[in-house]
């Protein structure tokens, strides 16, 4: 919709000619009185009078007549009708006031996102969004990215050598067993937004329960998340906390389906326990953890809830990935449009991650048949 | 406990000490559950209550719709799950077992959703279940859960599948059962292990999703727990006397799930009987 | 005419109202709720509690699919935003001009916008002084009555001499005692901004976050916790919020800066509940001190009616009815809120209870408050705002520059002067064309009185 359009949809045509007229009245009457024409001035007030009932069936001019006196909207208006300092045809700057005031409307992101909401739903717009955000990319762009992929390695890093070893352990029988297995599900069964918000209390500085344990153990107290430096690797920590019992189920499924009898032949031959880990166990477990990896990489990348709610409040741009990152900027400049370019930024990157990886696994599955 | 004979004694220290780090923040919320409401939000909230209390369980379950959003959640996360472990091992089975064009594309379109950012799936879904009059209706919004956890369950049962001997299908079919047959009698009892960990995720995934429960369903008596629960956070306080009994409720559940589903894994039924 | 089609004969009209409260009020909530029901029996009101953090997008959906509710309880800052999106139906040819007078004209200012009325103040807040009567008096004792009480400041300067003075005797406590706990929000710094004559932007859409007058009131922010050491200066800002309460409600901090959603939480703390032997009679609320003028933020929420709304003038019943000054008073005696318009509060004095002083205290404040700006950006504003106030809470960057980065994210955000280049002057071609044709009339005008 045009802005002309926007405009007279908003306050109508009636109205906005009535304005101008009222105020060119008023210039009239002033310069009438300035010349002691009473009979112009009567005139002009006349016809003032006038047009106000015209156009009193107006939205608008019902609004003023029954706001108080003392409301921003009805000085708005005040303004446009009587003092002339919102007058048609003054300089730029008080023309471009005057527009923002009559349609409502001050900036492109609220119009784009009206588009897609309300007007009839999206418009094809070719690469804008992605020239835009791509033109955005300063030092912040760059900064997240690697603070991004730093994430999503030690996370899946961690969560796959945590979970990998918890798995082995208690892969084995022995008393306790389900019961360490269902203490380690916690952190998976616990609501996400709950633990985010326990951490975030635990992490407190001075007075939360972590810096209570370094301050008996003789330590200072450490500013956990309000210092930029420490945010992120606060937030592995928790994500850390939170992955492995999803790695280590995972993983845990894979290795009951690794047959005894393997072992049992490994076990003839004469191998030690670590030569069958590696040549019984990591095959067999392999399918399994390939995909568990590449799924904890897609989903850790994409992770929102822990770094967004632990460091709720502190608007550093030290601790961002890239989702955060987006939403971010979508909480401000509210784009769908350069959200979903984001996304597919997001996507690409995991895509060739993905084709990447598949790839290498094939290779090394061929090395290992050959 | 500590059977010192059988060489796994070490398990025991580390599995304790991860066990604690794993616990940790339950522990906080378990013990502030039990403390009164001055207390929780004082300097005096320690982890070991001072005085236990009742009362927070007693207000959230008389207080509150608690109850009605327990039931609304078992039922999706029920729904979510047989519908979801129904709709992956079919699948599955079909991309484990047969050769077709645009398998692998298929296998990997599934990985695709996954990798868009969950908030920006949100507004096209919800246009999608508008379309097809979803929206406000637990159909919609099982479905949806289906796209999250589908990826997931379909490339782990393939997994599970692909190990399955060929000479056993073939055994089967040379006995003459149909595909279905097959999958039913044979597939599916020698992949439980599978089965188990597919169905926790798709439960856990269904059982504590909020931002498309609370998108999708507009009535607040078909809320489900994690919308419900995250109404105890006004805009500027938390109900913590609230949100810890609940938070500890709504745990629950999942371990016992958990505790039935593990033990799947801990049979671990010996393969060895269908080596060839 | 209009309310023979909509009221079938016997019909009932049922409305849907999605509520964002905390289930404290939301209780109240639903008393009303059916105290509304059984005055128009011909109304049911299906009262749907949604999360509040998520509100925002769940409506922007449901209004995109014309599935919104009748009724929605609307933060002030989306009320611009939601009425530029065209969710909102206007309501100014419904109301009458004697539900508009009682309000208090900054929470009404919110839902004024672009030229029609869109929603009716349902609560209001702004910031204020909270402070510890007994550590004020003690200190008063010590230094030999040179300790003012806050209702006695004048200016800015009697506050930062007692501070100093309540500070010296906090530390006589322990090292972790101070006059003050300033958070690492910007929202929470604003007030600062204003009492040095800055502001954010003003009614002409200009920014004067950058001004020099903002500058200053950030420098004097910061130098209460750094040159005067008035508050702990290492802040962690992800829980600020509740450190800055818990120290208060505890005596730790002597003074804080809160809302009046924060009333009931202060009141439960050891130094103002009487089951933990303190004295609610000692927490006291007072006006920020003024220096080049007043300041605090005024927030709130409104009642907005959606578009699909099938019943308007239903709807518009159910919000007049909440708006009454008696069930004003209901929320502000029960959930310590502060009512939106004037009779609500004079009925409200006439009663006896805990934390009168303090919400009148608050109305003091509301009436030299300042308003935030009423564009669709306003909830937008914040973000970058924290970001670089914070860089310069830590000492990262200097005042000027973190004042200077918001202002160029802030115009970033509301577009540049370019933007409406074409538009605007196909507008001046078309006023043009209006003058000439008033041109015409003012002469017409002329000879006709010249005639007569």
């Amino acid at each position: 919709m045009s802005f002309r359009r926007r405009v007279k949809r908003i306050f109508f045509q009636q109205f906005l000619d009535a304005v101008s007229k009222l105020t060119n009245l008023q210039e009239t009457k002033i310069k009438a009185q300035k010349e002691n024409d009473s009979i112009l001035e009567q005139a002009a007030m006349q016809e003032q009078k006038l047009l106000l009932s015209s156009v009193s069936s107006n939205p608008i001019a019902a609004l003023y007549s029954k706001l108080p006196a003392d409301n921003f909207g009805r000085s708005y208006l005040d303004a446009l009708i009587f003092d002339g300092s919102g007058s048609p045809g003054a300089n730029a700057s008080q023309t471009q006031i005057l527009a923002r005031k009559l349609s409502g409307l001050i900036s492109k992101s609220i119009e784009r996102r009206k588009k897609i909401l309300s007007d009839g739903g999206p418009r094809f717009v070719g690469l804008r969004n992605y020239f835009e955000l791509l033109g955005k990319t300063d030092s912040d762009f760059w900064k997240v990215l690697w603070q991004t992929i730093f994430w999503t390695a030690t996370n899946v890093f961690f969560h796959f050598l945590i979970g990998l070893c918890l798995a082995l352990m208690l892969n084995k029988r022995f008393r306790g067993n389900t019961v360490y297995r269902l203490l380690i599900m916690v952190p998976w069964a616990v609501p996400s937004f709950v633990a985010a918000f326990s951490w975030r209390f635990m992490f407190n500085y001075p007075d939360g329960l972590i810096n209570g344990i370094l301050r008996v153990a003789g330590f200072n107290a450490i500013n956990f998340l309000g210092n930029p430096g420490l945010m992120l690797p606060t937030c592995i920590l928790i994500n850390v906390w939170a992955g492995v019992p999803f790695m280590m189920i995972t993983l845990l499924g894979g290795l009951q389906n690794i047959s005894e009898d393997m072992y049992e032949a490994a076990k003839i031959d004469g191998a030690n326990t670590w030569q069958k880990f590696l040549n019984i166990t990591l095959p067999c477990l392999k399918p399994v953890a390939s995909i568990a990896v590449l799924l904890g990489v897609i989903w850790t990348f994409n992770m929102f809830n822990i770094i967004y709610l632990v460091t709720l409040g502190n608007e550093a741009i030290e601790k961002d990935i890239f989702v955060t990152f987006a939403y971010k900027s979508f909480r401000t400049h509210g784009d769908y449009g350069g959200a979903a370019a984001y996304a597919v930024i997001i996507l690409s990157i995991l895509l060739s991650f993905a084709s990447r990886y598949s790839s290498l696994l094939e290779r090394e599955e061929r090395k290992g048949r050959t | 406990m500590f059977n010192l004979n059988s060489g796994r004694w070490w398990f025991h220290p580390i599995l304790i000490v991860y066990s604690l780090f794993s616990v940790f923040p339950f522990l906080w919320i378990l013990s502030a559950s039990f403390q009164a409401k001055e207390v929780i939000s004082s300097d005096q909230m320690s982890i070991i209550p001072g005085a236990i209390t009742f009362q927070n369980y007693i207000d959230v379950f008389s207080k509150t719709p608690f109850p009605k959003w327990f039931l609304n959640s078992i039922l999706v996360s029920t729904a979510a799950t047989v519908i979801g472990l129904f709709i992956a091992a079919t699948a599955a089975f079909g991309f484990s077992q047969f050769r077709f064009p645009g398998r692998k594309t298929g296998l990997y379109l599934f990985l695709c959703v996954q990798m868009f950012p969950g908030a920006v799936l949100l507004l096209p879904l919800f246009r999608l279940l508008s379309w097809f009059g979803l929206l406000d209706n637990y159909l919609g919004l099982v479905i949806a859960y289906c796209t999250i956890s589908l990826p997931f369950c379909v490339w782990m049962l393939k997994g599970f599948f692909d190990t399955i001997p060929k000479a056993i299908i073939e055994a089967a079919s040379i006995d003459g059962l149909t595909h279905f047959q097959t999958f039913y009698k044979i597939v599916l009892p020698l992949s439980l292990p599978g089965i188990a960990v597919t169905g926790f995720f798709s439960f856990i995934t269904a059982w504590n999703e909020f931002m498309f429960a609370n998108t999708f369903l507009f009535d607040s008596d078909k809320m489900t727990l994690a919308v419900g629960l995250k109404t105890f956070l006004s805009e500027k306080q938390s109900f913590w006397e609230l949100l810890s009994p609940g938070s500890v409720i709504v745990t629950l559940p999942i371990l016992l799930f958990f505790l039935v589903a593990q033990k799947w894994l801990i049979s671990g039924l010996t393969s060895g009987a269908v080596k060839e | 005419m209009f309310f023979l089609c909509t009221f079938p004969a016997n019909g009932i009209t049922r409305l849907v109202f999605w509520d964002t409260m905390g289930p404290d009020e939301q209780r109240t909530m639903k008393e009303m709720v059916s105290l509304f029901e059984r005055e128009f029996p011909d109304i049911k009101v299906k009262l749907d509690s949604i999360p509040f953090s998520d509100a925002q997008g769940k409506f922007e959906f449901a209004a995109s699919a014309n599935v919104a509710p009748d009724i929605f309880r609307c933060e002030i800052a989306w009320t611009p935003l939601y009425a530029e999106l065209g969710f909102l139906a206007p309501l100014e040819e419904m109301v009458e001009k004697t539900d508009l007078e009682d309000f208090l004209s900054a929470p009404l200012n919110y839902c004024v916008f672009g030229g029609h009325l869109w929603g009716l103040p349902q609560v209001t807040d702004c910031l204020a002084l909270f402070y510890n009567k007994k550590i004020f008096s003690d200190a008063s004792v010590l230094f030999r009555g040179r300790v003012k009480m806050p209702e006695t400041w004048k200016n800015y300067d009697d506050f930062i001499e007692s501070a100093l003075l309540v500070n010296s005797f906090q530390k006589t406590r322990g090292s972790s005692y101070w006059a003050l706990f300033l958070r690492g929000d910007s929202y929470f710094f604003q007030p600062w901004l204003w009492l040095f004559g800055g502001g954010l932007i003003n009614e002409q859409g200009e920014i004067l976050i950058d001004s020099n007058e903002s500058v200053s009131g950030l420098k004097a922010f910061i130098s209460l916790k750094d040159q005067l050491c008035l508050a702990p200066s290492e802040i962690d800002f992800a829980n600020d919020y509740d450190n800055a309460m818990k120290g208060f409600k505890s005596g730790k901090y002597a003074m804080i800066v809160n809302g009046p959603w924060a009333v009931s939480d202060a009141l439960s703390g050891e130094e103002f509940n009487p089951s933990k032997g303190g004295n609610p009679s000692d927490f006291g609320v007072a006006v920020i001190p003024s220096r080049k003028a007043f300041g605090s933020p005024v927030g709130g929420h409104n009642y907005v009616i959606s578009r699909n709304c099938k019943n308007k003038v239903a709807a518009l019943k159910f919000v007049c009815f909440m708006e009454k000054p008696e069930v004003q008073v209901e929320f502000a005696l029960r959930n310590n809120l502060l009512p939106t318009k004037k009779k609500a509060f004079s009925l409200l004095m006439k009663k006896n209870f805990v934390a009168r002083d303090v919400l009148q205290a608050f109305e003091r404040q509301l009436q030299v408050s300042n308003n935030r700006p009423v564009i669709p950006e306003g909830g937008k504003l914040y973000s970058d705002f924290t970001r670089f106030f914070q860089k310069a809470f830590r000492g990262e960057i200097s005042p000027e520059d973190a004042m200077g980065k918001v202002a160029d994210e802030w115009r970033k955000l509301l577009g540049h002067p370019g933007d409406f280049k074409d538009e605007i002057s196909k507008l001046k071609q078309e006023i043009r064309e209006l003058r000439s044709e008033i041109q015409f009339i003012k002469s017409k005008l002329t000879k006709d009185s010249e005639g007569d």
